[in-house]
């Protein structure tokens, strides 16, 4: 898919959220002009970014927006990124349980042996140290109360 | 008392105990440490550092702060002048001739001069600073609502025009940001406006999350998409202090850069990339040789770094005094102060003297301690810049999750952060510029306040925002800008893309 493309499902998108916004802000309320109420201002903005998306959108279809190559990422460089993102959301699901020192621990071996490459010495010794330092200065100094192990 | 006197006031407050000076040196050491990380720029560097400022007490926190943001600032121009990486756009221009001193074996006098300059730079405004900060502050004191939103409205319009790439997406981000700071409770009313049903969501987005994952996890994830090739300049660094020939021809451009930079501080957006760039060429005009420009010319270094540092410092004057950061480094500073309490605007100079001249001096100490500090570690920072990439990006990523967590010690803050992050990588592919996003969601509670004001103010009409002159003429350079914007378009001609990028 090209950029034109991608630039008129994006204007689409948008205009989608601006509809969304603009209902939500109806339901708001607008209040009077003297004193707006909690759904003018959003509904100003559902206005300005409905007419910005229409414009992207024509101006898409007609080929005016600058067509940027867009490269996705490749093989194993786009394997690094889904790997990355999804490891994170992972960490945040099970950060409470596993506690700060044995998630964090096993994130930053993820993160070098798997998606960096690392030798194992290397990735072992740098999740470790940096474990450790971080749990020493934000837990310990600075009173950072990190989750612990199955809450305990 | 005068500027001066409450400036030395604040000396005093900052210098009382010697342990503010021991965080503000840690600040500097930090600072410098992801200033120079491959990867990362000054102000995603500042960003993931500020976590560290928010449980130590008020003035120690900000003088940290102030630390870590010199340092991070200086950490970039090394990079640039060693790697030919620039960390943000008003580094390209050192990278110029920085880049090729370095390669001519001059590299230490290219940084030596870079943090002298810096330097001479911030002193120098820090004095104009606290002689005009008053005077403006009385002025702010007069701007009412109208003028605020106005004002507000032309910084969002400059940084738009700015911004890379179509300024229609520009627009699409800034109304994106300005929405997503109306999510949360609404303060008049008390209603929840598109919380979607989540608490947390209560209080808004929360705003450093959305920085870390904007500029931290969105920077790592592009450049996870290449090799990141570690090129260091195979030299000495010995000699960081000029020669008498290099001293004399940087004298002019330090002095040249620190006097036109200052007032473009107050440039929205853009003012650190502007000062360097006018600086340059300035050099460049009134040089005898300018054809040697590109090839190692010390002037090239001494007047954009020189103009950086001022413009740094003369952004200060929108960011305490109208309460409106104008960059992305002085939104991370307008956050870092606010989650020390501290809460910018003209009201600060006269009802807290002590906590406004308390930030200023910190921010010189920041200055000072960087030079100290810096002239006998830069072995240090040449040896962090070999670290390769791959193993750096864990640990910042670590950063990015502790910085994210610990603010309410919550892990739905980690998730804020990584949506933003996924956010933030689609955005610099798809083209969307994410900076006016950073900025419109910044200023978005303030602007909105603003607008209401002032509709009650003008009973209802929005000829009240034309009533007022300094209100009407923003609004008039917000439509010239707009409208040329559109016209060049039509005519087949780019915009200048001028935002600081990380």
């Amino acid at each position: 898919m090209n950029m034109k493309r991608y630039n008129m499902l994006i204007a689409a998108g948008f205009l989608i959220l601006a509809c969304y916004i603009f209902l939500g802000s109806i339901e708001l309320g607008l209040g009077q002009l003297r004193n707006p109420g909690a759904g003018f201002f959003p509904f100003l903005s559902a206005l300005s970014l409905g007419i910005l998306s229409l414009i992207l959108l024509l101006s898409s279809l007609k080929g005016a927006v600058t067509q940027e190559q867009l490269h996705w990422p490749k093989g194993i460089h786009r394997w690094r990124i889904m790997l990355t993102l999804s490891t994170l959301v992972l960490y945040a699901f099970v950060l409470n349980t596993l506690g700060y020192f044995i998630g964090t621990l096993l994130l930053l071996l993820f993160l070098l042996k798997v998606v960096a490459a690392q030798k194992w010495a290397l990735s072992i010794s740098v999740a470790a140290f940096a474990v450790l330092i971080t749990y020493l200065l934000f837990g310990v100094w600075l009173n950072v109360p990190f989750p612990k192990f199955l809450g305990h | 008392m005068s500027g001066i006197d409450f400036l030395l006031h604040g000396f005093a407050i900052v210098l009382l105990d010697p342990a503010n000076l021991l965080f503000c040196s840690i600040g500097v050491f930090m600072g410098t440490l992801v200033g120079v990380l491959p990867g990362v720029g000054p102000s995603a560097g500042a960003a993931l550092l500020l976590p560290i400022t928010y449980r130590l007490p008020g003035i120690q926190g900000i003088l940290m702060l102030s630390g870590i943001l010199y340092g991070a600032m200086y950490g970039g121009s090394t990079t640039s002048i060693l790697l030919n990486i620039p960390g943000e756009a008003a580094s390209v221009i050192t990278c110029i001739d920085g880049y090729q001193m370095a390669r001519k074996g001059r590299a230490g006098p290219a940084l030596g001069i870079a943090a002298i300059g810096s330097f001479i730079a911030g002193t120098v405004t820090v004095i104009l600073l606290s002689m005009t900060a008053p005077i403006m502050a009385g002025m702010a004191l007069k701007m009412g609502a109208p003028e605020y939103f106005s004002l507000m409205t032309l910084g969002l319009l400059v940084l738009t025009f700015l911004a890379r790439g179509s300024m229609v997406k520009a627009l699409i981000m800034t109304v994106m940001g300005l929405w997503l700071s109306q999510l949360g409770m609404d303060p008049n009313t008390g209603q929840h406006r598109f919380t979607f049903g989540i608490v947390r969501l209560w209080d808004g987005v929360p705003m450093v999350p959305l920085f870390m994952g904007v500029f931290g996890i969105s920077e790592i994830l592009e450049n996870l998409e290449k090799e990141i090739p570690v090129e260091v300049v195979k030299t000495k660094i010995k000699d960081l202090f000029p020669n008498l020939e290099e001293w004399k021809r940087s004298v002019g451009p330090i002095i040249r850069g620190t006097f036109s930079g200052f007032p473009l501080g107050l440039v929205p957006g853009a003012a650190n990339t502007v000062a360097s760039i006018i600086s340059y060429a300035m050099e460049k005009k009134l040089s005898k040789t300018p054809e040697k420009f590109g090839t190692g010319m010390i002037e090239g270094v001494a007047g954009p770094e020189s103009a950086n540092n001022a413009a740094a410092t003369g952004q200060f004057i929108p960011l305490l005094i109208l309460g409106i950061p104008t960059s992305t480094f002085t939104a991370i500073i307008y956050a870092g102060l606010l989650i020390h309490g501290v809460q910018a605007g003209p009201f600060l100079i006269s009802q807290h003297p002590d906590i406004f001249w308390g930030v200023i001096s910190s921010m010189y100490i920041g200055n000072v301690l960087l030079l100290i500090l810096n002239f006998p570690m830069i072995g240090i920072w040449v040896q962090m810049l070999r670290v390769p990439f791959k193993v750096m990006f864990p640990l910042i990523i670590l950063f990015c999750l502790i910085g994210s967590y610990s603010i309410n010690n919550s892990n739905f803050d980690v998730f804020i952060m990584i949506f933003f992050g996924i956010i933030g990588y689609l955005c610099r592919k798809f083209g969307f510029d994410t900076i006016p996003f950073v900025m419109a969601f910044v200023l978005g509670g303030i602007m909105e306040n603003s607008f209401r004001q002032s509709l009650a103010i003008g009973h209802g009409t929005f000829l009240i925002f034309l009533y007022r002159p300094i209100s009407a003429v923003c609004l008039g350079l917000g439509l010239i800008l707009l409208a040329h914007s559109v016209i060049s378009s039509k005519m087949g001609k780019g915009r200048p893309h001028l935002l600081d990028e990380d």
